[in-house]
């Protein structure tokens, strides 16, 4: 099937539902939607040579075809019990929920949120006249305006396109100035049963205020295992200047799902950052985050995990901006693949020409569990300025043979010693997580996902 | 207890072991030396298991039961313990963390009920003062950034958690300082006992005056070729090794020593 029958339904997707979308309390974003769509019928999805998906396809993606849900479709029922078994944290903590892309207030727990911490439905947010946020809202970052707006639209910026045409719903999140919000929000997007496979597109605006600071806890899980459906999520993240904002995503989806999601990050001078990706679960995982670092002396962390058994393919593909002068950038992303499944690592760091005293260091690791597991890794810098320090490094390798011999001869089985130094690869990671809280939250979680420790 | 006969053992195409006979009785101690590349440490990871090395020839049987045939981890639950020449570091794993899951699979195989967390603790402290080891390691991830000194007390401190029946010691003395030395020695004698034996692989007659072997001998290019008490080892620090290549130029000469401390030590 070639890229643009792929993109086919979509197009009608759009025709069908344009009516119900608008939101006519904030009229600016109809046409921000229709130009979306325009510039995706233009450009189609990427083909099999374009550089931004080369080791993804599409169609592998796409699968059979996903349908946006119809309008007015009745809200599946939800067990309190799947709620609370998706959650990352406890029970007191703030939560908005998501049920096929469709917002549950009567599931969500939004009664204990702090003073000038704001986490609501976005779509709820529009249709109540959401002029505030017209500024903040599908707009280029600096990074590609220095690089030349306006350019045509690109085949790798057609799920985002997609996003912005056909999104219902998603989270606005907002944090005042100087708000230090200490205790962690969390996100729940979760998915039903579906009659057909369904594509949900949900969009998120995270506004972290000067000075402010705040932790969130995004998940996405679907309820029923086997449900095909796709989720193209798009999330916009705005970091003030002098603020600190801490972000986990998981992705634990089941293994019928594909998920697609871009992140699109600023961060305004002094401003610190770290972003995790746990990618535990689905039957394609894609996820891209791009980072302009507009304004000096900022700190950013980009982490990530990503588990895979099976056939499952995982694809991060991150792209750093260095914009402005005296930031550093931290990017550790581990993979640990079993079976025949495959990990993606794409990590650009473009420099650019006013960006001196840039630091920045990347590392990919990925460990293979068996033969039939790929890893393909791609380190890329393109660098501009003459002062900089930029370091990259990349690894492909198995359990160290003389690490399990110790092991074992010690009396641990082998299955015992291949889980130990699995977890050991794992766990390092989670070192950069200063809440021992959510430091042990999410090394449970990930160590619940690792596959069963046999011989490979 | 364990009788190696006829071991041959290569890496690849090179052949390491070349016929290795050995008889070693509950109750005693040996003490293995030998030139650099001689093939210590060889039969001391083939004993323990290391699949590294490929047995091309010969039997090892431990406890009257074929040992060749055993994984690492069921020679460990059978009771050997290899304390490694060079000890591996292991970022991630927590030195406790994996002591305690090797000391519970060690009692599981006999028989004996799971030690609880402060049973285990109490345990820990007790040994961890025996051997002079710093208990502050004992939260560090397995060896990860020890000296060269602590990994080797380490090797001990496990030792003495795990009351092996069987114990080889690869070059534990190396890189000691005189009290480690003293410490580790400590360690080795308070575990002899008529039930027990160890192999203990070493350069230095030093050693082997803390921890007094019943049989010394001597490998050279994968073949013993002279055993003899523990005044062996004494002629050895005096005469180096020199003398072994006239030993392994006239294979015939050394044989009669070989022969006749093989039937010594089988007692
Ligand atoms: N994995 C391997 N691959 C190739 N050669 C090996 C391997 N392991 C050991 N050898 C070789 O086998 C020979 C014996 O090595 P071994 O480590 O057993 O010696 P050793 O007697 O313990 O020496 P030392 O006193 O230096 O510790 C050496 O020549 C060594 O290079
Ligand atoms: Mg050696």
């Amino acid at each position: 099937m070639g890229a643009n029958t792929l993109a086919e339904p979509f197009i009608e997707d759009f025709a069908r539902a344009e009516s119900a979308l608008r939101a006519p309390a904030s009229p600016w974003l109809h046409p921000v939607r229709k130009a979306a769509v325009s510039r995706f019928r233009e450009s189609g999805f990427p083909g099999r040579r374009d550089e931004e998906w080369l080791y993804t396809s599409v169609a592998r993606v796409l699968g059979a075809g996903f349908r946006s849900t119809p309008a007015g479709a009745p809200p599946p029922a939800v067990a309190a019990g799947a709620v609370a078994r998706a959650r990352l944290l406890g029970a007191e903590a703030p939560l908005i929920v998501f049920v096929n892309g469709a917002f549950r207030r009567e599931l969500s727990r939004l009664e204990a949120l702090p003073d000038g911490v704001v986490l609501e439905s976005l779509g709820a947010a529009l249709a109540a006249g959401g002029g505030r946020l017209e500024p903040r809202f599908a707009r280029r970052l600096l990074a590609e305006e220095r690089l030349g707006a306006g350019a045509p639209p690109r085949a790798d910026e057609a799920f985002a396109a997609l996003n912005t045409a056909l999104f219902e719903d998603g989270v606005l999140f907002e944090t005042a100035p100087k708000r230090r919000a200490e205790r962690p929000v969390e996100i729940l997007y979760l998915t039903a049963g579906v009659a057909q496979p369904a594509a949900i597109h949900p969009r998120n605006l995270f506004v972290i205020g000067a000075e402010s600071r705040a932790t969130l806890v995004e998940t996405y899980a679907s309820i029923d295992a086997g449900a095909a459906h796709l989720t193209n999520a798009l999330t916009e993240v705005w970091i003030e200047p002098g603020a600190s904002f801490e972000h986990y995503k998981i992705a634990r989806e089941g293994p019928a799902a594909a998920h697609v999601a871009a992140q699109r990050t600023r961060q305004g001078a002094r401003s610190s950052y770290a972003t995790w990706f746990v990618a535990l679960g689905g039957r394609v995982v894609r996820n891209e985050i791009t980072l302009s670092i507009e304004g000096e002396e900022c700190e950013s962390g980009l982490f990530g995990i990503y588990v895979a058994t099976g056939e499952r393919h995982v694809d991060n593909h991150t792209l750093i901006h260095h914009v402005a002068p005296r930031c550093h950038s931290r990017e550790i992303y581990k993979g640990i693949l079993a079976d025949r499944a495959t990990g993606v690592f794409s990590g650009k760091i473009h420099v650019h020409q006013d960006a001196q005293k840039t630091d920045a260091k990347q590392s990919n690791d990925n460990l293979l569990l068996s033969d039939g597991a790929t890893a393909n890794t791609r380190p890329r810098l393109e660098i501009y300025a003459d002062d900089v320090r930029c370091t990259h490094g990349a690894t492909v390798g198995q359990l160290d043979a003389a690490a399990l011999f110790y092991l074992r001869s010690r009396g641990l089985s082998l299955a015992e010693a291949r889980e130990l130094l699995t977890r050991a690869f794992a766990d390092e990671l989670f070192l950069q997580i200063e809440s021992l809280e959510l430091r042990a939250r999410l090394e449970g979680l990930v160590h619940a996902s690792l596959p069963a420790a046999g011989a490979p | 207890m364990l009788e190696i006969k006829g071991l041959k053992a290569r890496v690849e195409d090179k052949e390491i072991l070349r016929g290795i006979d050995l008889a070693i009785r509950a109750g005693e101690v040996h003490a293995l030396m030998g030139p650099n590349g001689s093939g210590k440490s060889t039969l001391a990871n083939v004993l323990a298991g290391r699949e590294d090395f490929e047995v091309t020839a010969g039997t090892v049987t431990y406890d009257g039961a074929d040992l060749l045939a055993c994984s690492p981890e069921e020679r460990a639950r059978k009771g050997i313990f290899l304390a490694f020449q060079y000890p591996v570091e292991i970022p991630g794993v927590n030195n406790t963390y994996f002591l305690k899951a090797a000391l519970n699979a060690l009692r599981e195989a006999r028989g004996e009920p799971e030690l609880d967390s402060v049973d285990f603790l109490q345990l820990v402290r007790e040994r961890v003062k025996l051997v002079g080891l710093d208990e502050t390691l004992l939260q560090r991830p397995v060896n990860a950034g020890f000296s060269g000194g602590e990994k080797k007390r380490n090797e001990i401190f496990q030792m003495a958690v795990l009351e092996p029946r069987f114990a080889i010691l690869d070059e534990t003395d190396s890189g000691l300082d005189i009290d480690a030395l003293r410490s580790v020695a400590d360690g080795v004698n308070r575990l002899r006992s008529p039930a027990r034996a160890m192999l203990v692989v070493t350069h230095y007659e030093r050693l082997l005056e803390y921890i007094v072997p019943d049989f010394v001998h001597v490998l050279h290019q994968g073949r013993i070729v002279r055993s003899g008490g523990k005044e062996l080892a004494r002629e050895l620090e005096e005469r180096g090794y020199a003398w072994l290549d006239g030993a392994s130029r006239n294979g015939r000469s050394a044989a009669p020593a070989e022969k006749s401390a093989a039937r010594k030590s089988k007692g």
